[in-house]
């Protein structure tokens, strides 16, 4: 409860046109599960003389001179790798995602200024979203648990914030600390549905997400989470 | 003599629900292709094994039902306090309002900077794309 004590689930969500990118906005967007140690997908010709059949080794980016300019093998045109690049392989999945940050969004006199000039493509900048993870809802499996869930949705956790099941959506947590940069509008990049925070919540979210990276709070905040924390069972 | 037909194999998949099926999922990552591993934790571990002699029938009633997910009560907030905590979400938002149009007067300020080789400066930045259409073989090797 707690949060939801704050806003019932009918007052967390709103709708909005698919094409909007609006901040708050739910996504489908390809999320990598982070490796610790990133994943170097060596490559190199499988004839001297040949640009297109190669030989891979799939391989952990400890060598030390990993991404570092060294002379390497005979080049392969497609990949035009510099002295100092190398090719990182991962794996990802199609996960919920909320849009934190527009610039399209943001600057709507910008917008209005560019579309004057003709140089409307120069403000499609990049989005910055929130990858959203499962609640575990049976004994096992993934996600995260009814323990942690409950700390979340009484605030206690700076790097996590709680959705409530929607009508695209079960439970999800959204994380913080696996924030995405999208480059692109296309549906290989991003899937946008009609459903978003509510402006309100938006604003708490994106207040949560400023003090998860610097600490910074405010009266305001502080005063919200003391009310919500105090839902909190006392051990 | 068995065989598995891989899309007999990804249909029983949607049919199990998903508790079991990742139990089954972490089991078969486990013991997949560690035999010795899979009889050390059937004959070590379970609870049908345990006090067991040769020749004894196995008892499948003392196996342990995984325990319930626990749930955490939480306790209601005062209808006074859920007034003012959004009240005080309504300053926030206020705020961060005000912050955005300050927001948006600073890059219009920044605007007159931003000419053709400011934009061409990014795009060098930003780099060339990957290109597609590279085919081969692969040799994955990892430490276990």
């Amino acid at each position: 409860m707690s949060i939801l004590q704050l806003y019932p689930k009918e007052e967390f969500f709103t709708t909005v046109d698919y094409t909007d990118f609006k901040n708050g906005q739910f996504c489908w967007v390809p999320t990598p599960v982070l490796d610790p140690i990133p994943r170097i997908l060596d490559i190199e010709r499988y004839l001297p003389e040949e640009h297109e059949e190669v030989r891979f080794e799939l391989r952990l980016a400890n060598k030390r001179d990993d991404f570092k300019k060294r002379d390497r093998s005979l080049p392969i045109k497609y990949l035009n790798l510099r002295s100092n690049e190398e090719l990182l392989a991962q794996r990802a999945k199609k996960r919920p995602a909320i849009i934190i940050s527009s610039g399209v969004e943001c600057y709507v006199d910008i917008e209005q200024l560019l579309k004057a000039k003709g140089k409307k493509h120069h403000q499609q900048d990049c989005l910055f979203v929130i990858p959203c993870y499962n609640v575990l809802k049976e004994t096992y499996g993934t996600g995260f648990i009814p323990e942690q869930v409950a700390l979340i949705q009484c605030l206690m956790y700076r790097q996590f914030f709680y959705i409530p099941e929607s009508s695209a959506f079960s439970e999800l947590i959204a994380r913080f600390d696996r924030i995405q940069i999208v480059i692109d509008r296309s549906p290989a990049a991003i899937e946008p549905t009609n459903i978003c925070l509510a402006d309100e919540i938006f604003d708490l979210f994106l207040t949560m997400f400023l003090y998860c990276i610097s600490g910074r709070s405010d009266e305001n905040l502080d005063v919200v989470r003391e009310i919500v924390q105090e839902s909190y069972p006392t051990p | 003599m068995f065989s598995c037909n891989d899309s007999e194999a990804e249909g029983l998949g949607e049919q199990i629900r998903i508790g079991p099926l990742s139990q089954l999922q972490v089991a078969i990552k486990k013991f997949g292709d560690d035999t010795p591993l899979l009889l050390d934790y059937v004959y070590f571990e379970t609870e049908p094994m345990e006090d067991v002699r040769k020749g004894d029938l196995l008892d499948f009633s003392s196996a342990k039902m995984p325990e319930p997910l626990k749930t955490v009560q939480l306790k209601k907030i005062p209808k006074d306090k859920i007034k003012l905590a959004r009240e005080k979400i309504k300053l926030i938002g206020k705020q961060l309002k005000e912050d955005r149009e300050k927001l948006i007067k600073e890059e219009i300020k920044a605007e007159k900077y931003k000419d053709e080789s400011y934009y061409k400066f990014i795009k060098v930045l930003d780099g060339e794309e990957l290109e597609v259409g590279l085919k081969g073989t692969a040799k994955i090797k990892m430490p276990q």
